[in-house]
């Protein structure tokens, strides 16, 4: 396992992809799913960023990124206000321009691109993120 | 980012390279909302070098669209790389953008719409 701690920037985010990148590249994953965990951790990472610190400078994220058996399992930690995603109502994907709402399309694409999305408010001192995707058999 | 010499005084043709994230989206508002400004209404943004694009990238461009809609403009999205495609695939934004092979395909495709430039 490899664990990184980034300031809770969005400068900081294209050095946590360089890093998701890296690592995935490295558990043998294709290009899409590349991209697919890009993502999944850029929107995780933005909303904690966005709503858990509610702007940026005031905390940190730390990312570990282990090797599982078939895929890789990426760990989010902060200590932000607990931000439950699932209260967030899903995005419209099928109105009409007009009518779209900006909301929740960070956390759709999580769940999207990913095969388990688990958030963990237990501990009251940190809010944690596990992320866990699979390569296609 | 950097913007093409065009005759027009209506449209504006924007060239984005690397991330569209959080941190980078905000300049591209900013870029969009200037041209307004200056009277564009027009708008062909080519993504050939644009490597990422998060929510947030994709929200400025929804809202530049909107924004074009309500100016009755043309906006146009040229050479979207497929990994970036799929992004708009999944958002469920690809019926809403037009898109086009090149910058070239996209000029002539505005020529007729506007008949006359």
């Amino acid at each position: 396992m490899v664990t990184e701690i980034y300031p809770g920037e969005f400068s900081s985010l294209a050095a946590i992809s360089d890093f998701v990148i890296e690592q995935s590249a490295s558990a043998e994953f294709n290009p899409k799913d590349i991209y697919s965990i890009q993502t999944a951790v850029d929107e995780a990472c933005s909303n904690i960023i966005d709503h858990a610190y509610g702007g940026e400078s005031l905390g940190y994220i730390q990312i570990s990124i282990e090797k599982i058996n078939n895929g890789i399992r990426i760990v989010i930690v902060d200590d932000g206000q607990p931000f439950n995603p699932d209260e967030i109502p899903l995005p419209d994907t099928i109105s009409p321009l007009e009518d779209r709402k900006e909301r929740g399309l960070g956390v759709f694409f999580m769940k999207r691109l990913m095969d388990e999305v688990c958030y963990d408010f237990s501990d009251p001192n940190h809010n944690t993120l596990v992320m866990i995707k699979l390569k296609e058999q | 980012m950097e913007k093409s010499h065009n005759p027009s005084q209506i449209l504006a043709i924007l060239h984005l390279s690397g991330r569209l994230d959080s941190f980078t989206s905000p300049n591209l508002k900013n870029q969009i909302d200037n041209e307004i400004s200056t009277g564009k209404i027009d708008f062909i943004i080519n993504l050939s070098q644009l490597s990422y694009i998060s929510s947030s990238g994709l929200m400025v461009l929804l809202n530049a669209q909107k924004a074009c809609n309500e100016n009755a403009g043309y906006f146009y999205l040229v050479e979207v790389p497929d990994l970036i495609m799929n992004a708009f695939e999944l958002s469920g934004f690809r019926k809403i953008f037009l898109f086009c092979k090149d910058v070239d395909e996209a000029l002539e495709l505005w020529r007729q719409q506007r008949n006359g430039y």
